[in-house]
């Protein structure tokens, strides 16, 4: 059971409520909406990468699942389970994701991007190397966005944890993804 | 010195050359705009949180300066001082946060949001320890805010740190509004 009751909707703001009722039905939005006027600009935040980024969406998913993995949250990692499916990663990159890197699994790019993800979870600053090769490989938009989805994760993953978000009993359809863009532009 | 070149915000398209308009002139702002329009989704979220929080602005404050201060985010920690100075704390309580939890200067209410802010910057889950005693005093809607405040500032660390940004010369800073601000 979460660690707070996850807030009644109709004693939302009008903002939060109306954007809720649009999104999937996910136990972090519904708790999320209780968050207060932050409830739309993190979503505006991860529509922003998710639907209108600039990185590669499988890099991407590989990324998002690896710091699931080193903060030890079930909740993210199941969600982005099945968007990484979704989107058609095959099971033997998504495992891939759990063990040691470099992996043959991934390209030069996945590669460079899960290191920097690696050293930015453990060590705040990135190591000068470890950045450069990143950005190599992404450019500067690219790694600025990279540098900030691992943080958004950071984020979700202590949000998650300490809130006890629960898994879902049952799994929405699809990867969310869409319905996501679509409330974000009928309700900012 | 700053990893990648600062965008010139002259550039900018779309939401982010709306964002920069209202934009104080500081250095992570001009950093972020090779981001795009992510600038803009992360200036609001990091607004609701300064401006439209209901939590207290000490403790806010508190929260964010010891997350720079445990992740050593230099440019974080010039900040959210010079905030915290300017909503009318100490100095000996500025300085408290350094030392951690048990310092004198503080009451019982921020030596909780110390605690709570230490273990989830660590251990990502609160313990049950260091989570019951706030849910008590805070009300549910406070204690979200206060948690995505220590994991954006969990963030922007991560941002400042890794591209290196600059604290800005005397002078340069612009001026942050802020309410509660008595300087």
């Amino acid at each position: 059971m979460a660690r707070l009751p996850y807030p009644d909707p109709a004693t939302l703001p009008d903002a939060n409520r109306n954007l809720l009722k649009t999104l999937p039905a996910l136990n972090i939005f519904r708790m999320l909406a209780g968050s207060g006027p932050s409830f739309v600009p993190f979503m505006s935040l991860i529509n922003a990468y998710l639907n209108e980024g600039v990185l590669d969406a499988h890099l991407r998913e590989l990324v998002i699942l690896r710091v699931g993995h080193l903060c030890g949250s079930a909740y993210e990692l199941h969600q982005h389970l099945r968007v990484s499916r979704t989107l058609g990663l095959p099971e033997n990159r998504i495992e891939a994701t759990a063990g040691r890197l470099p992996s043959a699994e991934f390209t030069g790019a996945e590669n460079a991007a899960l290191a920097l993800a690696d050293d930015l979870v453990a060590h705040v600053k990135a190591d000068k190397d470890i950045f450069e090769k990143a950005r190599a490989h992404l450019g500067d938009s690219g790694v600025q966005e990279l540098v900030i989805v691992v943080g958004v994760y950071l984020l979700v993953c202590r949000y998650l944890e300490t809130l006890e978000i629960e898994i879902e009993e049952k799994d929405i359809e699809g990867s969310g993804l869409e319905e996501i863009k679509r409330s974000m532009s009928a309700n900012v | 010195m700053a990893r990648i070149p600062y965008f010139d915000p002259a550039n900018a398209e779309g939401r982010a050359k709306e964002a920069y308009k209202k934009l104080p002139p500081l250095n992570i702002f001009r950093m972020m705009g090779h981001s795009g329009d992510m600038l803009d989704s992360f200036i609001k979220l990091g607004n609701s949180i300064l401006v439209y929080s209901k939590l207290d602005p000490v403790l806010r404050e508190i929260a964010i300066v010891r997350v720079g201060v445990l992740r050593k985010a230099k440019y974080e920690v010039f900040q959210h001082e010079r905030i915290s100075r300017q909503i009318g704390m100490s100095d000996e309580k500025i300085k408290a946060i350094h030392e951690g939890p048990d310092a004198k200067a503080f009451n019982e209410m921020e030596r909780l949001v110390m605690r709570f802010t230490d273990d989830i910057v660590a251990n990502t889950r609160a313990s049950d320890a260091t989570f019951n005693p706030l849910k008590e005093k805070l009300s549910h809607r406070e204690l979200q805010e206060l948690v995505v405040t220590i994991g954006y500032y969990t963030m922007a660390s991560c941002f400042l740190e890794t591209f290196d940004v600059d604290i800005e010369e005397k002078g340069k800073e612009g001026k942050v509004n802020l309410p509660g601000m008595k300087s």
